[in-house]
């Protein structure tokens, strides 16, 4: 059977990545500029999407903020899946007290609404790209240490690992050689969903102002920015909103196609 | 996607069981107000909503002069005292009438440090009120102090009216209406007051509506579900709305100034060539006529032109980009690498437009090298942090100056928080010496004279670089008759405003917008 799912997140999440790649090399405006003379002016030939409050251009801006909202995204997972991994090997494989400890306190942090956590938490550290990646990986990372501990559990009694543990491999060496791999197609999966999910919470943030401080372009922000000219110019609001939902889309898409390719239901 | 994008952008929907009544006209508001009594609410909304209310002594009318009120007329017959005699037949909206007792206990319940009212802060010369008689009121002032007139414009309420606290009504007024339903956050209903005295056909009472979003508040307008709205439109909306048929937008001259302030306690600021040279550096009439579209005035100090005060031959600092980098060179900070040469820090609020402008000013200032960092916090982080001086740049509005004394607050060395509102650290001896002499100086003539140095100081020193004076933008529907602006945006004309017969709308043919500048 033909794998939709996977071929159109694929698609969309390879072209947000040319986008955020090659976003300065495909228009020549700069996302910061000023041009009084072109405020919230609507698409023409030199500005195809139009321009912001400040005569700003929409597309060169837009395609910063993919930058920003990749960039994030893929630190933020990329921190949360090693922690994740980390804290839910250690837990699986160490068992007992400790696993007891490591997964109490993930309960705890499930325990707040994510959002709101990293709400709290962006506002405590202040606007910057280093404290909105704390701020998200804080909530995004229990997920993962769930996931690899429970893949670990269930993997550990299968055959092949006991036979590895009967041939006397080191707990590193079967985590290393024989659990994770085996783990590895669930977290894509979930690295996939929690892309997307990412993504948006980011948007929150920055539109909550608690993001990237401006001049700095964010889909979130344009947002925000556009929202007191939605009945004038909604293109403001209509673009970033298509950006972040197509960009969110494609992450799930892609995170439905690798289940469906893994044989897993999500 | 749509749905995701409502989501984002509309308040959540509430229920709300109050309905305004028929002639009732229906008003617009961005926020609650803060306190219905008149001792304590200081915000926009309050002062609007509390001089509907509650009468003062005199009142500012709508040329900016001071006029009687509860006051008739008004004597000096030494330079410490001020005598006002009161009009009779003034009845408080629950049929109590108003005596010099009422008055002398508001003043006195405002000076009573337990009392913690915010207006006590400003009349430290105020040594006592005296009520000699039932019609008579006396201010006798610690020195000759010409800011003591600005007393007389607070609003009055009835003897033994204890401080506001939870549970507990707000006080009646004898002004034109009287509260009759107030639900946080939703609305502020206003009867007549029964006792006062209404001119014919005039509307039956006020029904604001808490409407913080203003794209929601244009729609309001338009569909007719509000009739009024004065200053909570950015100026784009007002731009979309004029069009609008059976829409009227009232554009008026306003007091309200905007300023970015300076830091003096950092070295790079604190030296005056920097000062002028960011203020050439950013293009005030561009921003008006841009952002702004044209709904403010270039300023050239704190006072307004409509000001009794106001000094025009002020040092001016038009846009001049090179003129700014030849001043930074010459302060020692030459061009670096990057195109910078050092970077400050603008605070400001979470708002659309306050992040708007910053961004304006970022990019204007970039353009001569100075990199501007902006931070934006929420307001009570943003105020507390300002009156610490944690702050470089930043850029705030002061709303209904009206004595010149102002100056003082902002400008005397001794006038750092929390005593006063000096948050920039400013000090020169000659203008503490200016600000002293002025609030000495009964006479009027001499006093306006030394308040002309102090705008020509201030404007040189540059501890505040003038943006602009915002216009009062009200917009209505063409039912409302015999609204009037005034230029600190008082809503005062509410009292005699009518609404059109029927319910149906009557154009007038194409009438002319009232442009009243």
């Amino acid at each position: 059977m033909r794998n939709l799912s996977l071929a159109a997140g694929a698609a969309i999440v390879s072209l947000l990545l040319l986008a955020a790649a090659a976003g300065p090399y495909l228009t020549a405006a700069d996302p910061l500029a000023i041009d009084l003379g072109q405020v919230l002016a609507a698409p023409s030939r030199a500005h195809p999407l139009g321009c912001d409050a400040l005569g700003r251009d929409l597309l060169a801006r837009t395609l910063w903020g993919a930058r920003v909202s990749i960039g994030i995204a893929a630190a933020v997972v990329g921190v949360s899946l090693a922690a994740g991994t980390l804290i839910g090997g250690v837990a699986a494989l160490a068992g007992g007290r400790i696993d007891e400890l490591l997964m109490r306190a993930v309960d705890v942090l499930l325990a707040f609404p994510g959002i709101l956590l990293a709400i709290a938490l962006a506002a405590i550290l202040g606007p910057g790209l280093l404290d909105l990646v704390i701020a998200l990986a804080a909530m995004g990372w229990t997920g993962y240490a769930r996931l690899v501990r429970g893949e670990i559990l269930s993997l550990r009694e299968r055959d092949y690992v006991q036979a590895a543990r009967g041939l006397g491999a080191s707990p590193v060496r079967l985590l290393l050689v024989h659990l994770l791999p085996g783990v590895a197609a669930p977290l894509a999966v979930q690295a996939s969903f929690g892309a997307g999910g990412i993504i948006i919470a980011e948007a929150a943030l920055s539109f909550l102002g608690l993001g990237i401080p401006p001049p700095q372009p964010t889909w979130g922000g344009m947002l925000d920015e556009g929202r007191a000219f939605l009945l004038v110019a909604p293109h403001l609001t209509t673009v970033p909103g298509l950006a972040i939902g197509l960009s969110v889309l494609g992450f799930n898409f892609l995170g439905d196609g690798l289940a469906q390719r893994f044989g897993r239901r999500t | 996607m749509l749905a995701l994008l409502a989501a984002l952008t509309m308040p959540g929907c509430r229920a709300v069981p109050v309905q305004a009544p028929a002639n009732y006209l229906r008003v617009d508001i961005d926020t609650s107000p803060l306190s219905l009594d008149p001792r304590y609410g200081t915000d926009a909304v309050s002062s609007r909503i509390n001089e509907l209310i509650f009468d003062s002594l005199a009142r500012i009318d709508a040329r900016g002069a001071i006029v009687g009120e509860l006051a008739e007329s008004l004597e000096r017959p030494s330079p410490t005292e001020l005598v006002f005699h009161l009009r009779r037949g003034v009845r408080f909206s629950d049929g109590r009438p108003l005596t010099a007792r009422d008055v002398k206990y508001t003043f006195d319940s405002m000076l009573d440090p337990a009392a913690l009212s915010p207006k006590g802060g400003d009349m430290a010369a105020l040594a006592r009120v005296e009520a000699p008689d039932d019609f008579t009121i006396k201010f006798i002032t610690t020195r000759p102090y010409a800011p003591a007139l600005q007393w007389a414009l607070h609003g009055v309420v009835p003897y033994a009216t204890p401080p506001p606290g939870r549970n507990q009504p707000a006080p009646p007024g004898s002004g034109p209406f009287r509260l009759r339903r107030l639900v946080r956050d939703e609305w502020v209903i206003l009867d007549r007051n029964p006792y006062h005295r209404a001119p014919p056909a005039a509307v039956g009472g006020i029904a604001f509506k808490v409407v913080p979003d203003p794209t929601v508040c244009a729609l309001e307008l338009i569909k007719g579900a509000a009739q009024f709205a004065q200053n909570n439109l950015p100026p784009d909306l007002v731009a979309y709305l004029r069009g609008r048929r059976g829409l009227r937008v009232v554009q008026a001259a306003g007091s309200t100034y905007q300023y970015m302030e300076f830091n003096f306690r950092d070295p790079i600021l604190a030296d005056l060539r920097v000062r002028q040279a960011i203020a050439m550096a950013i293009d005030r009439d561009a921003l008006v006529a841009s952002i702004m579209r044209g709904t403010a005035r270039v300023a050239t100090g704190m006072l307004a032109p409509e000001n009794w005060a106001y000094e025009a031959n002020v040092v001016r600092y038009p846009y001049d980009p090179q003129a700014a980098r030849r001043l930074l060179d010459a302060a020692g900070y030459p061009m670096r690498a990057g195109g910078r040469r050092f970077a400050l820090v603008y605070t400001t609020t979470q708002g659309e437009e306050r992040r708007l402008l910053a961004q304006a000013f970022a990019a204007m200032l970039a353009e001569v090298g100075i990199e501007l960092r902006i931070r934006t916090y929420e307001w009570p982080t943003f105020y507390s942090d300002i009156q610490r001086g944690n702050f470089d740049v930043t850029s705030m509005a002061w709303i209904g100056i009206n004595d010149p004394h102002h100056y003082y607050m902002v400008f005397d060395s001794a006038m750092t928080p929390p005593k006063g509102l000096n948050r920039s650290g400013y000090s020169n001896p000659r203008m503490d010496r200016l600000l002293e002499q002025a609030d000495a100086t009964l006479d009027p003539v001499r006093r306006k004279a030394i308040y002309a140095e102090v705008q020509k100081l201030a404007a040189h020193d540059l501890p505040y670089l003038s943006l602009w004076w915002q216009d009062n933008v009200a917009v209505m529907s063409r039912e409302v008759a015999g609204f009037r602006p005034f230029p600190n945006g008082s809503l005062r004309s509410f009292a005699s405003i009518s609404l059109a017969q029927g319910g149906l709308l009557r154009l007038p043919p194409e009438a002319p917008e009232a442009a009243l500048r």
